[in-house]
């Protein structure tokens, strides 16, 4: 089961979102299924990042994938320490290891979401 | 990666020396290397390969595409059907396993990973990477015809002591690649839509010093976006 407090697209990425501000990461599901992570790219502060657009990209060994937005807004924080060590974040990827905080600027969009349960019927697909 | 296409595999070969850096790569770290090699930036990640002489593929599919499931798995499946196909024409080779290395250099062919297909005597001779996005899913490699020093890593050729044609080895090749793919293909060529976006993606992309030098590919990036 996933956290309860979190929002969730279908690719993997989480939101905690606190009044217009929300904080943005990978579950471990996602960090199980790239393994070992080698790069990550996130945006620059001060960026702006659109709902279901790629906001970044991550390298493990042997793939690269795109992280999506889960909600649009201006950056705010950029999680440096992941940025330098990506393979900190498999350690604690729904909290030390999130990835950027916005500043939302449509709050509506969380109503697109997933919640907990339905983010992990997403998993149980995935894996089957 | 055309977004709605049947699972396409491809096999092709260089007409010019190009070196294609991994997705992430600074484009300064091959500046000492001969400008008679052109130079490109891969979707892809993991370190640089010199393509000259060589069998490249690549599969390409939807993201939920049964193939796909855990990618780790794919590359595994991908990786022995290359090593069935080779036994084909007495090439023995393996799976390096073991752990990860400690060092990675900026040519994929000099850093092995347990994945990685490996000759007898430790080399590397077919070096893979993949691209997943929102919709696609995109697997590559290459398999040197001739060892390239420039890179490291082994060569068919090498290994046969004999010239190998690139048509004809890869005729013997893929009838067993396929079937240990579990696959069933049928041939074909370019459509005039995927020729179309060729065109497009060399100029606004692939031949730009944008894309080459700093991975950046905001001209037409209207058109990117259909296909990324």
């Amino acid at each position: 089961m996933f956290p309860e407090n979190l929002k969730y697209l279908s690719s993997h990425e989480w939101a905690l979102i606190d009044g217009d501000t929300a904080t943005i990461g990978i579950s471990d599901f996602a960090v199980k299924q790239l393994s070992d992570l080698v790069f990550i790219d996130l945006p620059e502060l001060g960026s702006d990042i659109s709902a279901g657009q790629t906001f970044g990209e991550v390298e493990s060994v042997k793939a690269v994938s795109d992280l999506y937005a889960p909600l649009s807004g201006q950056v705010i924080e950029v999680n440096s320490h992941v940025a330098d060590n990506p393979e900190s974040l498999s350690e604690d990827p729904f909290g030390r290891g999130w990835l950027i905080k916005i500043k939302v600027t449509n709050n509506a969009e969380v109503d697109s979401l997933l919640d907990a349960i339905a983010y992990t019927k997403v998993t149980e697909e995935a894996e089957h | 990666m055309l977004e709605g296409e049947i699972p396409t595999l491809r096999l092709y070969s260089w007409d010019t020396p190009t070196i294609s850096y991994g997705y992430f790569q600074n484009h300064e770290d091959f500046s000492n290397v001969d400008n008679s090699w052109k130079r490109v930036r891969r979707l892809t990640g993991g370190g640089a390969i010199a393509h000259h002489h060589e069998i490249t593929y690549s599969i390409s599919c939807d993201i939920h595409h049964p193939l796909v499931r855990q990618s780790e798995h794919l590359y595994c499946h991908v990786h022995n059907a290359w090593i069935n196909a080779l036994k084909e024409i007495s090439i023995h080779i393996t799976a390096r396993g073991g752990q990860r290395p400690s060092h990675k250099d900026k040519w994929c062919f000099k850093t092995l990973d347990p994945l990685d297909l490996i000759t007898e005597d430790n080399l590397k001779i077919v070096g893979s990477a993949q691209r997943k996005t929102k919709q696609r899913f995109l697997m590559h490699g290459s398999i040197p015809l001739r060892a390239q020093k420039l890179m490291g890593g082994s060569g068919l050729e090498h290994l046969r002591s004999q010239n190998l044609p690139w048509l004809e080895t890869c005729e013997q090749l893929l009838p067993v690649f396929i079937s240990s793919m579990n696959m069933e293909i049928k041939k074909g060529s370019l459509t005039e839509k995927e020729l179309n976006l060729v065109k497009t993606l060399k100029i606004s992309r692939y031949s730009h010093d944008n894309w080459i030098k700093n991975r950046h590919y905001k001209l037409a990036h209207s058109n990117i976006q259909k296909i990324s």
